[in-house]
């Protein structure tokens, strides 16, 4: 194993004791319910930042494909009767088909024109979302969407939601250090730094471009299942614009394109609100001034600390 | 015999300026082709139109016995033709070694799903890539900083290291887009010696260079381009007597001119280097 995968392995065993231990230091449910919800967002940004650290675009739409895994998963599940897994299993499929569509006229040209595509994609989605209220419940959302079942239990209490929605956070972890080892991240790690040097190489950076593309909606896709399955009611606002700007937020502050910034982000921007509820009306501000001085001090984001600790010490690098 | 490379009529134009006006010529295998001529004179528009990065608007293009006109860069690596470029295009963020591995995407095949599942054959085939990798360094002298980051290294070295990584995966052919610019005495004879030794691996170059010196001493075939068009093509020694080209470079003097090679070719390459 190479010291970059040995780091890596201790760093994923270290979160992983840590998820194991969590349930036995929080004795309230509601807190649980946080850790929860702080998982799925590790899982969609993670997702989202492999977009950004590999192919260097910016989807502002990351709430539109949550939203698709949630909403598909809960018809088809709750309307239409069929098993949640199988529900998610579809979901996952049209939400990538959905992603191949957006990626592949928007990633063969220069320039970020997948920022507007996923932008304009996710205000549709709002709008249809509201619009065919027959279908999905309309602004006051959809609910009755029955839970996933494990080894025939169903995934209903907080405390068993949350093995599964860490478990799956982990694996979103592995899944993207995977791709970050290996020929196929290499090339879009290539492609860029340099497209055209990538290319002349034997990369295919619009192929590239859009497969992680997909694979980052897939992230968004999967999470959004889970967490209609878990909660069993959605509604149009948690899928909206501003949820997709937040996301981004969570991946600048997590560290943007860092392996582990996604999970920086997600774990201190998801819990911050509840604990700024102290200031009660002026917490805004204090959101607000946490970024602020976060982004000015520290703007390689909450991984890129590590970094510079290291590089602080002397005799470190060769 | 059919030669590698195979260029007829090849024409491009930037709004009114004929940047390239129906150039035709070869580039066999295991053969240095270098392509000079002043600055604008087209030879870097057709290294891009030839490697797919432009597409040309007339003419065509044939390698290895097929023809591959506006074909995809990634295609034609693919097929075995590769290029460097006049501006560095170091991966800066990869390791040196990790420029050199990208450099083996062409002829290597594990694609996402095995990532993803990290499987055994494709461990298999990291190494190899790694390995492979490393010894194409070594070939060019770099081995000893194969983990720093491309974006650490010296101008020359990531001059090398372009090299190396076009190199890497054996291909049919090279398109070096001015090799040498900006290299010093010492470093410039190192890159000609680096490219002798590929061509005689049976690698076909194109050069587009112009230190003319180096032309001179390395190159079998040298065609000159001038506004577009070829005015010249032969072997060193034919096009450094050949009026046309005499007249392009020196501005209308008709008789041959000893040490052509050390006279003209200063002018241009030291006016390359202040650029870079």
């Amino acid at each position: 194993m190479t010291r970059g995968g040995r780091i890596f392995a201790l760093q994923l065993a270290a979160l992983a004791l840590g998820v194991l231990v969590m349930p036995l230091l929080v004795g309230n449910p509601y807190y649980l319910n946080v850790l929860n919800v702080m998982a799925l967002m590790v899982i969609v940004v993670t997702g989202l930042n492999l977009l950004i650290g590999f192919a260097g675009h910016i989807s502002l739409g990351h709430a539109a494909f949550f939203g698709l895994g949630a909403y598909i998963s809960a018809v088809l599940s709750a309307t239409y009767g069929l098993d949640p897994w199988l529900a998610m299993l579809a979901a996952a499929l049209a939400v990538a088909g959905i992603a191949l569509v957006i990626g592949l006229p928007t990633l063969r040209l220069a320039g970020n024109y997948l920022v507007m595509a996923t932008l304009g994609a996710n205000l549709i989605f709002t709008t249809v979302l509201l619009q065919l209220d027959q279908v999905t419940g309309g602004p006051s959302g959809f609910s009755g969407i029955p839970p996933l079942s494990l080894f025939g239990q169903a995934v209903v209490d907080d405390q068993s939601f949350y093995w599964l929605v860490w478990a799956a956070a982990l694996l979103g972890l592995v899944v993207a250090r995977n791709l970050a080892q290996s020929r196929v991240g290499r090339g879009l790690r290539a492609l860029k730094d340099a497209p055209a040097a990538a290319a002349a190489l034997g990369v295919d950076v619009a192929r590239y471009k859009t497969s992680i593309f997909i694979i980052s909606a897939l992230y968004a896709g999967v999470a959004g299942s889970l967490y209609a399955h878990y909660f069993g009611i959605i509604a149009p606002k948690s899928f909206d614009i501003f949820v997709s700007v937040e996301l981004v937020t969570m991946c600048l502050v997590g560290g943007m394109g860092s392996l582990w910034g996604g999970f920086l982000g997600a774990a201190f921007l998801t819990p911050l609100p509840q604990v700024l509820h102290v200031f009660d009306e002026y917490k805004d501000i204090f959101y607000g001034g946490v970024l602020l001085v976060l982004l000015i001090y520290q703007p390689q984001g909450l991984a890129g600390l590590w970094a510079r600790l290291r590089a602080r010490r002397p005799l470190e690098t060769a | 015999m059919e030669p590698l490379l195979r260029v007829e009529g090849l024409s491009l134009a930037f709004g009114g300026v004929k940047a390239l006006d129906g150039v035709s010529f070869n580039a066999r295998a295991g053969a240095i082709t270098a392509m000079i001529g002043p600055n604008g004179a087209g030879k870097t528009t057709a290294i891009n139109c030839i490697s797919g990065a432009y597409r040309p608007q007339a003419g065509r293009v044939f390698f290895a016995g097929r023809e591959v006109t506006g074909l995809a860069a990634h295609r034609l690596a693919r097929l075995g033709l590769t290029r460097t470029f006049q501006n560095l295009q170091v991966f800066s963020q990869l390791s040196v070694l990790e420029n050199v591995m990208v450099g083996l995407h062409a002829v290597t095949h594990q694609g996402f799903a095995s990532a993803i599942l990290r499987l055994p054959a494709m461990r298999r085939e990291e190494r190899a890539i790694a390995e492979q990798a490393m010894a194409a360094l070594e070939d060019l002298g770099l081995a000893a900083v194969a983990h720093r980051p491309a974006g650490q290294l010296s101008y020359g070295d990531r001059k090398r290291l372009e090299l190396a990584r076009a190199l890497a995966a054996r291909p049919q052919m090279v398109l070096l887009d001015e090799p040498v610019a900006g290299l010093n005495a010492a470093e410039t004879d190192a890159m000609g010696q680096a490219l002798v030794r590929a061509r005689d691996l049976g690698v076909g170059l194109v050069l587009v260079e112009h230190d003319m010196a180096l032309v001179m001493k390395i190159s079998d075939q040298v065609v000159v381009l001038s506004f577009g068009q070829k005015i010249a093509q032969g072997d060193p020694l034919q096009v450094q007597n050949d009026p046309q080209v005499l007249a392009t470079y020196l501005g209308g003097r008709q008789e041959p001119v000893n040490g052509f090679a050390a006279g003209a070719g200063r002018g241009p390459a030291a006016g390359e280097a202040a650029h870079a």
